[in-house]
């Protein structure tokens, strides 16, 4: 069929299938604004296009639809490489993060304002409904629109809503454009679908139905014969390696326990098969001609039954261990499954796998049954979280091939290091033979720090010598991720009546799933990132994570934060309503003050226990919780209305800035002949405005405007080793390492500098705009870099830091919320939620807030409206957006504020602190607090729901 | 996937255009639900009516035909659709869906989520087919009137001025709804319908003829409604929660008073 229309502008004939779909028609024409979220579900709108005038979804449209139409994309927004003023104004806000689908947004807004010059905020929720974006919770875009609406009249009008910081620092602190931000709101390539042969073959992978069983028989061999299908991996053919998925520094504390295609298969989604052909839909068809037959096993699915006596075992296959193998491995050995399969520990984490238990870790100091003698008053309840999604807007993605005879990995990866540490050793290359790049990550929340489909796409290539592209649809992001692991908190809490806490014991159970990825260390930051806030004498804790069959659990932002947090500050809020006292009371008169001693992180750690006891150095609670006190109103309670009550709630939350004596990372800045710089830094930007941070650090040190660095990252052949973005080290390792690079740098600079003045280097000076002034003269950098490169020059002058440290360095903060509860349909609204976070320095401020909406805003989901949910016997049934409970602008609160609120911090780059991930860890315990006080009733279980409080109200059977 | 894409001009032809081609062939309007990948149609053929000029909105002595191409919005923007109607239209929380799916498509569909079906039941709504036929919206989901090659032309609301109101009830605004109720009240007396509740949209037509209000309404369209445990809440919920949404609207209605909230 030929199909004519007008696109962009400009006439268009397409010769193909009436019923191809738009959205793969568009992006194929290169219109790479047009992206595919969800599917075809009409769900995530990241496919939005305008069709004769209206916007709609691509991929809902077939192509014979397009005959005649007007069709306009985001491609249309800007002209001659400008960008129009919605798309600078989303800029200038922070609204772009990721970028994934923020064209599309740019395209929604364009039509808004042309329908509708002066948008209320209905008529903006309303153009938005279509939208799905997980980056950065919806709440910038109304000031990107008021911004875009102003220059409209007054084109140099500016921003009123990002807060400045350090006066004394000419970047650091200061809002500037993203450096990658024109980039992906233009659609330009940037992510890894963006750049794929066109001879690039496709994996599709055939997944259990069951949730824990064998294969007896496995037949592929009609696929084989299938034409255009290359190759069929599967257990009987895959590299015999045993690996963790988990993106962490080696040696891994998380157990080798996946084979990349094994005879036992543990969750419903797990690999059986991966096909590789020549194009998708003959994938497809092969996966349909693979023969399999299941023996179904019994499978376990909670905590409580995987701990139950007589259980199923999960990981039943034979047990090694690498280090420190325990006296009764033999014993344990004995019954392992005759099949050729094993599972390996690096190191003890206190596995009992026969029991389903991958890790066991325990500690205390002072002596808790004394602290618990002295209380009047002993609290103990158990708080249980469910199991939720990241659901970034870009699914997981990897494009391999062969470069000669090296392989290359261009993945949308947080851990572009690990991945080439893991695919190296699993492929069985050497690591000068593999090189990663991390292309532009849509959205990773923590789900790309673990490989879940790397080295497959990498043995296809190495297999085959093909271009294969493996990209998950959005049915595997719910079975075959790690997503957030399930937890079952118990807490005792004993206090004076004054309400002094005298002793804690925290009991914290977590459900990792089929495999161990962060097993240990997600749960082991439960009490690790919640204990540290209300020092106590006297703590005790352990943490059990057990095996299962629902849907693998892994790395997600807070790691373990949230849930220890969840449970630590219910408890108190329930002691303090048992003594009489106000919660908040409560927490001021328990919680972490500056320079305060946290004798407990010297119990709990992350595999490695510091060498001295940390000290909470730089805390700005105190003015967080006098601002966020005065803001809710707290001492000022609202009136009842009707069937609506009002309650308020707070949580305060803590985070690291990297892991001390386990994290590094590495930069390298060299001065360019024209006195510019490129920095080569390890670090892995994926959306937060890492490469930006490191921008502004290099240009700050080396006295010149932004726009002479350039930065290069995250590609394991041109940069520096770094451990990659997770545990919010970015800012502080990264951006510290880009720091002493750019130092050195420096030292190098005024040394010739001098030199070349003929003046001691102790009277010359580095200043802007990049220019060594001595007493007596000048040399621009231009100058020396000249001079270095000429034939009697110096050589090229290159700065080279690696930054660890022994020291932490916590961000704190505070959420504080409001909620209505109906006392009789049982509906919550949020009607306020203030998130003020001290996270030390802010380099890049309104990019800071839209961090810290994101992760404010994914909390508000995680608590009342997404979950996982399986059916009786183990499927999973929310394999979608919509079913899953993802949020949308219509979701958010209605009153939503982030604030920065600062303190002076020695070990960041300019007392710049993390700020990524504090901010999920707060939302459930302040909205649950709120509740309690609106109606009365305690909810112990994540999500929030109106059935749970109906329950609770006794309106219905509990 | 469809191969065939046939644009008819008239109704007549496409009418015709059905009979030739049978079941090979589909309908379609916006194509939102038929293009979409969990309801993607098999067919090979579709009848596109887009150029039968289905989407006029008409006030005819005193009635009120609604083209049956009618996008969502359409209905949304125009103000002779009836409010509770209109808001109806909006529990599709999608514009991006709303400017594409259209009033026909949502009856034809017979999806799972029928959003904007109780409020038509709620007005006693009417489907008019190309030949003339006019079947009463209960009819045609009780199954009365179900032809495939039938081409739904417009819907009827012989009453459009009836007040009337609905709501939905859903975790969040874009997720799956528990349910969606309106009711309207007609010179006979309360016109009472669900959707999610019950194996199909339905109206409650024993409740309404017992003319209760309040506690003895909620507890008999509790006790009158046949939902299922799933993962939008369980039997329980769902029974207490459609009496309540079903007696807070009647009280609405009847005392004057615009409802408070739309959406639970």
């Amino acid at each position: 069929m030929t199909i004519r229309f007008s696109l962009n502008g400009c006439a268009r004939e397409f010769v193909g299938k009436a019923g191809e779909n738009v959205q793969s028609l568009l992006f194929g024409l290169g219109l790479r604004s047009v992206r595919n979220s969800d599917d075809g579900f009409g769900f995530a709108g990241s496919d939005s296009i305008r069709v004769n005038g209206r916007i709609v979804n691509a991929s809902l449209l077939i192509a014979a639809q397009l005959d005649g139409a007007v069709v306009e994309t985001a491609e249309s927004l800007g002209t001659w490489n400008q960008l129009s003023i919605v798309q600078q104004a989303m800029i200038d806000t922070g609204v772009v993060q990721s970028g994934y689908n923020d064209p599309a947004l740019a395209l929604i807004l364009t039509d808004l304002l042309e329908r509708c010059p002066e948008p209320t905020r209905e008529e903006i929720e309303d153009a938005l409904s279509g939208l799905y974006n997980r980056d950065g919770g919806y709440q910038q875009i109304f000031e990107a629109v008021e911004l875009a609406q102003r220059r409209l009249g007054d084109p140099m009008a500016a921003t009123t809503t990002i807060p400045e910081f350090r006066d004394d620092l000419v970047h650091i602190g200061k809002a500037y454009p993203k450096l990658d931000a024109a980039k992906v709101l233009q659609a330009k390539p940037s992510f890894v679908e963006d750049d794929i042969p066109a001879n690039t073959a496709i994996i599709k992978m055939l997944r259990s139905p069951y949730p824990h069983a064998l294969i007896k028989r496995l037949d592929v061999s009609r696929a084989e014969q299938l034409p255009g299908v290359l190759l069929v991996i599967t257990h009987q053919n895959c590299p015999d390696v045993v690996y963790t998925p988990a993106g962490q520094t080696a040696p891994e504390p998380s157990p080798l326990d996946r084979r990349m295609f094994s005879r036992k298969l543990r969750h419903v989604g797990d690999r059986v098969a991966a096909v590789v052909a020549e194009t998708e839909a003959i994938a497809l068809e092969a996966l349909a001609l693979i023969e399999v037959d299941y023996e179904v096993l019994a499978p376990v699915m909670s905590i409580d039954a995987a701990a139950a006596p007589g259980a199923p075992v999960v990981h039943d296959e034979r047990i090694d261990y690498v280090a420190g193998a325990p006296a009764d491995l033999a014993e344990q050995n004995a019954s392992a499954a005759p099949r050729d399969e094993r599972m390996v520990f690096n190191f003890p984490i206190g596995a009992r796998p026969r029991e389903n238990i991958v890790a066991q870790v325990h500690g205390k100091i002072g002596d808790p049954v004394a602290g618990f003698a002295e209380a009047d008053a002993i609290i103990e309840r158990t708080y249980a979280s469910k199991q939720v999604q990241h659901s970034p807007n870009e699914p997981h993605i990897c494009h391999t091939y062969m470069d000669g005879d090296r392989l290359v990995v261009r993945a949308s990866t947080q851990v572009p290091w690990h991945i080439r540490r893991q695919v190296s050793r699993i492929v069985g290359m050497k690591q000068n033979k593999v090189h990663v790049i991390k292309q532009r990550v849509g959205g990773g929340f923590g789900s790309k720090q673990d490989m879940l489909l790397e080295e497959v796409c990498a043995w296809a290539t190495c297999v085959t010598g093909r271009s294969v592209l493996f990209r998950y649809t959005r049915e595997e992001e719910f079975i075959a991720c790690s997503s957030r692991h399930v937890a079952q908190v118990t807490v005792r809490v004993g206090a004076k009546k004054d309400g002094r806490i005298t002793a804690v014991h925290m009991d914290f159970k977590a459900n990792t799933g089929p495999y161990g990825n962060h097993a240990m260390t997600v749960p082991c930051n439960g009490p690790g990132l919640s204990l540290p806030l209300y020092p106590c004498d006297n703590v005790s804790f352990k943490v059990t994570t057990y095996y299962s069959n629902i849907c693998p659990n892994g790395a997600f932002q807070g790691y373990g934060a949230p849930k220890g947090n969840f449970a630590l500050t219910m408890a108190i809020s329930e002691l303090a309503a048992e003594l009489g006292l106000d919660a908040l009371e409560m927490i001021e008169k328990n919680r972490v003050q500056e320079g305060q001693a946290l004798k407990v992180m010297k119990a709990v750690s992350e595999g490695k226990v510091p060498a001295a006891v940390p000290t909470a150095a730089s805390c700005a609670l105190t003015p967080i919780i006098a601002k966020g006190r005065e803001l809710i109103e707290w001492d000022k309670p609202r009136p009842p209305q009707g069937d609506w009550r009002f309650g308020r709630g707070m949580a305060i939350i803590m985070q690291k800035s990297g892991i001390p004596d386990i994290d590094q990372a590495n930069c390298l800045v060299k001065l360019e002949s024209d006195g510019t710089f490129i920095v080569l830094s390890g670090g892995a930007d994926i959306g937060t405005g890492l490469d930006t941070v490191v921008a502004k650090l290099t240009a700050e040190v080396l006295c010149c405007p932004i726009e002479h660095v350039t930065v290069v990252s995250g590609d394991t052949d041109h940069t520096l080793f770094d451990k990659g973005a997770y545990a919010s080290s970015g800012t502080c390792y990264s951006g510290n390492a880009a720091k002493l690079a750019a130092e050195a740098l420096r030292a190098k600079i005024l040394f010739h500098g001098a030199q070349m003045l003929g003046e001691a280097e102790t009277d010359v000076q580095l200043v802007a705009p990049g220019v060594v002034q001595g007493k007596q003269g000048a040399v621009s950098l231009a100058q020396i870099a000249h001079r270095s490169e000429s034939g009697t020059g110096f050589g090229v002058l290159v700065g080279t830091a690696s930054f660890v440290t022994p020291k932490y360095c916590f961000p704190y903060g505070a959420n504080f919320a409001e909620v209505a509860v109906n006392v009789r349909s049982g509906e919550i609204r949020l009607e306020k939620f203030y998130a003020l976070l001290d996270c030390g320095t802010p380099v890049n401020p309104e990019l800071a807030l839209g961090q810290i909406y994101g992760a404010s805003m994914r909390a508000i989901g995680h608590s009342l409206t997404e979950e996982i949910v399986y059916d009786a016997s183990g499927v999973p049934l929310t394999r979608d957006l919509r079913s899953y409970g993802a949020p949308k602008i219509g979701d958010i609160p209605k009153d939503f504020r982030a604030f920065m609120i600062g303190s002076d911090d020695q070990v960041g780059p300019y007392g710049a602190k993390s700020i990524s991930e504090i901010g999920v860890n707060g939302a459930a315990p302040s909205i649950a607090q709120a509740i309690h006080h609106a109606c009365g009733v305690w909810l112990r279980e994540w999500h929030f729901t109106p059935e749970k409080i109906l329950k609770g109200l006794g309106k219905i059977p509990a | 996937m469809i191969e065939q894409f046939l644009k008819p001009a008239t109704v007549d032809e496409a009418v015709r255009l059905k009979r030739q081609y049978g079941d090979k062939a589909v309908f379609m309007a916006g194509g939102s639900k038929l293009n979409a990948a969990p309801t993607r149609t098999d067919k090979k053929v579709a009848i596109s009516l887009a150029g039968l000029r289905l989407d006029a909105v008409a006030l005819d002595n005193g009635q009120l035909r609604l083209g049956a191409t009618l996008t969502l919005q359409q209905l949304i923007d125009d103000s002779r659709v009836p409010v509770a109607l209109r808001e109806a239209a909006g529990f599709v929380y999608s514009r991006n869906l709303r400017n594409q799916s259209t009033l026909g498509g949502e009856l034809c569909a017979k999806q799972d989520e029928a959003v904007l079906t109780p409020v038509l039941l709620a007005l006693d709504a009417e489907l008019i087919y190309a030949d003339g036929a006019v079947v009463a919206l209960e009819r045609f989901l009780a199954g009365g009137a179900d032809s495939a090659d039938a081409l739904l032309v417009a819907l009827r609301l012989p009453d459009p001025e009836r007040p009337c109101a609905t709501r939905k009830v859903a975790r969040s605004v874009a997720g799956l709804r528990v349910l969606t109720a309106a009711v309207a009240l007609s010179s006979a007396g309360p016109c009472i319908a669900v959707e999610g509740v019950t194996p199909t949209p339905l109206r409650l037509r024993d409740i309404e003829a017992r003319a209760l209000n309040d506690a003895a309404l909620e507890q008999a369209v509790s006790a009158a409604v046949a939902p299922e445990d799933d993962l939008r809440g369980s039997v329980a919920y769902k029974r207490y929660i459609a009496g309540i949404v079903v007696a807070d609207l009647l009280a609405d209605l009847s005392s004057g008073t615009p409802t408070a909230r739309k959406e639970i």
